[in-house]
């Protein structure tokens, strides 16, 4: 069947970029580093007023899994155009969507690796104290990370093979994160707070939505991408 | 679609288009005197309604430029006609230049009415973050040199940017609930909205303008590429 | 109040030189930006041959 071929196709990229990545072992430990030292720079430049830094906490953990996820969405390609290995894998039969998923795949549990470090780092330091609602605390971090990730692996494919890719990329991508970003830091905060106003919902909502129209437009213009 | 298709790229005629140019400016200098002379001052916000009459055009107009951004980069992944890329880009660029001066103007109305430069209102900060998304758009033009590779990628970047703004627009309308209610036509004074039409109509003229003399900029520069490229490969051309 | 009114005549006139500085300074930089694509034409042209 068609679909399960790309799955498999999908899966066999997605593991070798995870490979990859956990033989060189300094990509993922410098980029989670980096992640907790946004968090303490947040931290300094919030104050040491513990209020503050508890109401700020959710927008400082979604900018810190930012900044540090952008390093990994221009690693995903840079470690095949360094060895001259992407024209190979484009060769390959089969739909270039599932490179593109494969991509997004192995991003997403880089991303998520990620998030946890950052998490577990700033229930530390911002004083949060875990609601009992967590599984949709859950939910509410994988949908803003779906976003992150489709848009972040999308936008990379151009970035990452073009002049000054160091700027481009956050240049292209920030801007269009602006609503998930936005969703996921309200929902989180909403979440935290114990949801006393009810649009903890209408976030997750509009995450969704957002997640579904992304991950379409994004598999459909793929192809365009990868072709030049 | 290098070679084969690249000469048959003429080079273009400016034609009567510096006349319309002229006429142009001189119809926007028209409509504003016209509108500083009929319109008396709002009874709300004086004579800081006239900021609107280059205001409201600009943000319009910025409007349509983004639409044809969308539409002609559609056209060239349907057609792969370098024009409709080169047409794009030109929409970009006069939409970005009407963009930022929109928000300029925004911001020198707000201060006196509402007291501050800037309000993070959904109109505001999604017109804000579309000149952040077509200011990266510019970008990935200016960085990637191959041509075909960044007509694609452009195309691309200006629809999925397109896709953007309701978005934006939705969830900072969610975000910041107070929002200013949109003025509609009919409550307001005839002449005012005379004035704001004959204007917008001026600036959809420079827009006009702009945009073809863009095009043409950008379409001179390309076939010049193509004629150093082939007497590079293979002494003197005949096409 | 007469006195505001004769403030917000600055941020009138101010919005009004913003507009048009805009406009005549990307009419400008249009203009060069088409000379200076004609003058590589002509250029390209002498070494190339004449299409």
């Amino acid at each position: 069947m068609a679909f399960r071929d790309e799955w498999l196709r999908a899966r066999a990229v997605a593991w070798k970029d995870l490979m990859a990545e956990r033989r060189s072992k300094a990509g993922f430990n410098s980029v989670a580093a980096l992640g907790v030292t946004i968090l303490v720079l947040f931290g300094f430049a919030l104050g040491p007023d513990a209020e503050a830094i508890r109401a700020a906490a959710p927008g400082a953990l979604w900018l810190a899994a930012l900044f540090a996820g952008v390093l990994a969405f221009n690693r995903s390609y840079q470690v095949e155009l360094d060895g001259g290995a992407l024209e190979p894998l484009l060769m390959y039969p089969g739909a270039r969507r599932s490179i593109f998923a494969g991509k997004l795949l192995a991003n997403f549990v880089f991303v998520f690796l990620l998030l946890v470090i950052v998490i577990a780092v700033s229930l530390v330091l911002f004083h949060i104290t875990v609601p009992s609602t967590w599984p949709r605390l859950l939910l509410v971090v994988l949908l803003g990370e779906v976003g992150l990730v489709t848009l972040g692996t999308f936008y990379a494919a151009m970035a990452s093979r073009s002049r000054a890719r160091e700027v481009l990329l956050p240049l292209l991508l920030f801007p269009m994160l602006v609503p998930v970003l936005l969703a996921a830091m309200q929902a989180t905060k909403a979440l935290l707070v114990g949801d006393v106003m009810h649009d903890a919902g209408a976030w997750t909502s509009l995450l969704v939505a957002y997640d579904v129209i992304f991950l379409i437009s994004t598999f459909l213009a793929f192809d365009y991408v990868i072709e030049a | 679609m290098t070679a084969a298709a690249a000469f048959t790229l003429e080079v273009p005629k400016s034609g009567r288009w510096p006349i319309f140019g002229w006429f142009a400016v001189l119809f926007l200098a028209g409509a504003q005197i016209t509108a500083f002379a009929i319109s008396p001052p709002d009874r709300d916000m004086g004579d800081l309604q006239k900021i609107l009459y280059v205001h409201v055009p600009a943000a319009w107009n910025m409007g349509i430029c983004y639409l044809l951004v969308a539409i002609y980069s559609f056209r060239y992944l349907w057609k792969r006609d370098d024009r409709d890329d080169l047409i794009a880009a030109s929409a970009a660029e006069v939409g970005t230049l009407l963009n930022g001066l929109t928000l300029v103007l925004g911001m020198i109305w707000a201060r006196p009415t509402w007291g501050v430069w800037w309000v993070w209102d959904a109109r505001l900060t999604s017109t804000l973050i579309m000149f952040l998304v077509f200011a990266g758009y510019l970008a990935l033009r200016a960085f990637v040199e191959e041509p075909d590779r960044r007509a694609l990628w452009s195309a691309v970047a200006g629809i999925m940017g397109a896709i953007n703004y309701p978005i934006v627009y939705m969830s900072v309308r969610w975000w910041r609930t107070i929002h200013q209610v949109q003025s509609t036509p009919s409550t307001l004074d005839p002449t005012y909205t005379f004035s704001l039409r004959l204007n917008a109509v001026a600036v959809l003229f420079i827009l006009i303008y702009f945009i073809r003399r863009r095009y043409e900029a950008a379409l001179t520069e390309r076939v010049t590429e193509q004629l150093s490229q082939a007497a590079a490969l293979g002494g003197p051309l005949h096409a | 109040m007469p006195e505001m009114i004769a403030s917000n005549g600055y941020y009138v006139a101010a919005a009004y030189a913003v507009g048009w500085i805009c406009i005549l300074g990307y009419l400008l930089r249009l203009h060069s930006l088409l000379r200076r694509s004609r003058e590589a034409l002509a250029h390209a042209r002498t070494i190339g041959g004449a299409p």
